[in-house]
């Protein structure tokens, strides 16, 4: 709790983060299935000497260009930003553990726009062994990018025998980085299938190669089903003890999971019928229903994973408000203001004449803002006052003592006495204010 | 106000501080090169439109691959940025937090006018509305590196913006030195944009006419650069000299002047020796520059933090698997090259 915080009325500034994230991670899965579908593709339409089809691709190509190259690198940092600004402990931590990681990635990603603007501008004028060479540098740097991103996600969920004397292979092959690999590989395939499929659906009824390119996309999204199916039973036994808690407590992770699933079953049985009908199966109202929901199984899925990661940051090591596991029982001994060095410097300008009740409520919003305000908003998401709202005095005051018993998604509290009664004060006034 | 400076990472460095600032300035030079060509190539091409058509043609078309690479690039400094000095950086962009998280939606509106440009449609509203953007998007860069290495004027900034002891991050950091930051690298990238265009006549598009616009553009070019980066300058050294090894404060003054005089030289005597010559000079420009920039940040921040003092975790087993890679990529990008170049000889 080094850094001053960013408050964010009604969303919380942490929420920020998926408004940047969902899309990111829905155009990025496209950006690495699309690669391995249109290298594949490529490869068919030169084998098959079927020049409609590589027209029709190259018009692909443009577009997958123009989304991945464009939205998925900008969005891709935007994630890093904002995490940066809305959880500066949490990504600098991060980013202490995986620097190597992200340079690491970030020469893959060098290599990924070079050869998916050599594949498209040079389309016409590259020999087939090139081009097809050129789609699946392209796909493997892309897959490469996503497993190595993968590693660091998925340290934040299990960070396993990960400690702060050790090092990076540690971190990263934490207990679910395999599973998420696979989950995220094949949820990839079958996003960039689910697009493909649409983008095909408006284009060239009659065509010849229609079947071939939904043939080859069926295929790679049946893999890619596959991937998710092997991953996601993987994952839930990769799970720690608390976030298997949370999914089953929670009422909203629990109708994702279960939208996920069903949204998942959807998405196999479609494909798995598109494999047998050919190009008959694609229209585009079936072809948009099924990219919306590949969209849907996408967002449930990173919804759950990140909210059934309270209260963590990252496992075991950094809770939600930003402070350190092991930092807890100083936070306790000493109180929260004294360790928060921006709250501090604040409260130590305010003027100290005003009476008790009132400086308590100003200390309790203060803390608010430090302690919870990473999670809840006042009105909004997770919003305090209707929370809060038919409870009386007392349970207030238990609450705020006993945060952690409440919910296991909860931290526990990381004040003194005195500032446990300034937030319970705060709230109190909220209880009224909202009543 | 030294309270307010958050510890160092109780993590420690991955490696040894001087590999990693030695790779933040290796990242922010390429950044630059690839930046510097945005910043001030959409503006030039924007009025070259009308009287010299070819240049601002091959701008346009360019366009997208300066911007692919020059936000890749951007990555290395920043990720080494937040190693090295996280609890400054942190702090000056939670401070202008909206204005730095702003960046990210502009960015993909310039992004998107660039590629309408280069694609021809809405072409001058578009290269205008992306110039305005990116114009934009480096001041705020200059905003949030300025107030990085100037953590004095934290308090008064956290007081005036603060409610509750949280801040609400409507805030921009627009001093006079966060001007003469930028406006130096606004100079830069007219110099950077002549010799790009120089060395793209003289080896890539060699058409007399366009060779012919290139001759009489690129030294005015430079020229306005060094004007801009002269003026910037002069107001800006005086702040910094003694931050600075004379070698260093020689480099990254007097390269200019010579780049400008190569340009000049290119327009009388326009061939491939002149041209590599000012390629040369300016790639100096950049690099003394860019190490400059690092040091006075270093010597700023060095008061507040000794770098040498932070434990070193030893990371070598990730740090040679980055090192592996970039040897790798480096390979494979080789023979990208070589093959895009084959194809774009052959067809030229």
């Amino acid at each position: 709790m080094d850094y001053p915080a960013w408050y964010v009325p009604f969303i919380t500034a942490p929420m920020l983060i998926p408004l940047v994230a969902i899309p990111h991670i829905i155009v990025a899965q496209f950006a690495v299935g699309g690669g391995f579908l249109l290298a594949d593709l490529v490869r068919r339409a030169y084998r098959d000497r079927s020049q409609g089809l590589l027209d029709y691709l190259k018009g692909l190509a443009r577009i997958f260009t123009l989304v991945t190259i464009v939205f998925g690198a900008v969005s891709g940092a935007g994630i890093w930003w904002t995490i940066g600004l809305t959880s500066p402990e949490t990504t600098s931590a991060l980013i202490h553990i995986f620097v190597f990681g992200w340079a690491t990635e970030w020469a893959v990603f060098v290599l990924e726009i070079a050869s998916a603007f050599a594949f498209y501008y040079l389309w016409d004028r590259l020999t087939p062994r090139e081009h097809v060479a050129l789609g699946w540098i392209y796909a493997v740097s892309a897959w490469v990018s996503l497993v190595l991103i993968t590693g660091i996600t998925a340290f934040m969920l299990t960070s396993g025998s990960w400690s702060p004397e050790k090092g990076f292979f540690t971190a990263f092959f934490n207990p679910s980085f395999l599973p998420q690999s696979l989950i995220r590989t094949g949820g990839s395939l079958a996003i960039a299938a689910l697009a493909i499929g649409f983008h095909v659906a408006f284009h060239h009824e009659q065509q010849p190669w229609r079947d071939t390119v939904i043939r080859t996309i069926s295929q790679w999204a049946l893999l890619g089903m596959i991937l998710i199916a092997i991953g996601g039973l993987w994952y839930l036994f990769a799970l720690p003890e608390h976030v298997r808690l949370n999914m089953i407590r929670a009422p909203a992770l629990l109708i994702m999971m279960a939208l996920n699933f069903a949204v998942t079953l959807v998405v196999i049985a479609a494909l798995a019928w598109g494999y047998v009908q050919g190009s008959r199966w694609i229209t585009p109202p079936s072809a948009l229903l099924l990219l919306l929901v590949g969209a849907i199984a996408v967002t449930t899925g990173e919804f759950v994973r990140e909210g059934s990661r309270k209260p963590y940051r990252i496992d075991k090591y950094i809770l939600a408000p930003g402070v350190r596991v092991q930092e807890v029982g100083a936070f306790q001994k000493d109180g929260l203001i004294s360790h928060a060095r921006w709250l501090n410097y604040y409260l130590g300008q305010r003027p100290t004449d005003r009476p008790k009740r009132e400086r308590d409520v100003l200390i309790g919003e203060a803390v608010f803002r430090y302690h919870c305000a990473s999670c809840h908003a006042l009105s909004g998401y997770n919003g305090m006052k209707p929370l809060i709202q038919p409870w009386t005095t007392e349970l207030i005051r238990e609450a705020v003592r006993n945060l952690h018993r409440t919910n296991p998604a909860m931290p526990p509290w990381l004040g003194s006495e005195a500032e446990r009664q300034a937030l319970a004060a705060y709230l109190v006034r909220l209880n009224r204010e909202g009543k | 106000m030294i309270e307010l400076i958050p510890n160092s990472d109780p993590l420690g460095l991955p490696v040894p501080a001087s590999i990693l600032l030695a790779l933040k300035v290796f990242g922010f030079i390429l950044h630059m090169i690839f930046m510097n060509l945005w910043l001030a190539g959409l503006p030039v091409a924007l009025l070259l439109l009308h009287y010299r058509r070819r240049a601002a043609e091959r701008l346009l078309t360019a366009m997208p691959f300066f911007m692919a690479f020059g936000i890749n690039a951007g990555i290395v400094p920043l990720l080494f940025m937040q190693t090295l000095y996280p609890q400054f950086f942190y702090p000056a962009t939670i401070l202008q937090a909206w204005f730095w998280f702003v960046v990210i939606p502009l960015l993909l509106i310039a992004y998107y006018g660039v590629y309408l440009a280069a694609f021809g449609r809405f072409r001058f509203i578009a290269a205008l509305a992306a110039s305005l953007l990116l114009t934009w998007i480096g001041l705020t860069f200059s905003a949030a590196m300025s107030l990085t290495a100037s953590p004095e004027k934290w308090p008064a900034i956290f007081l005036s913006t603060a409610d509750a002891g949280s801040v609400h991050g409507i805030f921009l950091h627009l001093s006079m030195e966060t001007l003469l930051r930028f406006l130096l690298m606004v100079g830069m990238a007219c110099g950077t944009v002549a010799t790009f265009l120089v060395l793209d006549a003289e080896w890539f598009k060699r058409d007399a006419d366009y060779r012919a616009e290139i001759r009489s553009l690129a030294p005015l070019l430079y020229a306005v650069g060094l004007i801009i980066f002269g003026a910037a300058g002069s107001a800006y050294a005086p702040t910094v000299l003694g931050k600075l090894p004379p070698v260093w404060s020689y480099l990254a003054g007097a390269s200019m002047p010579l780049g400008a005089s190569l340009a000049a030289a290119y327009w009388r005597w326009p061939r491939k020796g002149i041209a590599l010559a000012l390629g040369f000079v300016h790639l100096i420009v950049l690099l003394s520059n860019a190490i400059a920039r690092q040091i006075v940040q270093f010597h700023d921040l060095q008061k507040w933090v000794d770098l040498e003092k932070i434990p070193v975790r030893g990371e070598w087993g990730s740090f040679f698997l980055f090192a592996a890679t970039l040897v790798l990529v480096i390979g494979m990008l080789t023979w990208i090259v070589r093959t895009v170049l084959s194809h774009v000889r052959s067809n030229a």
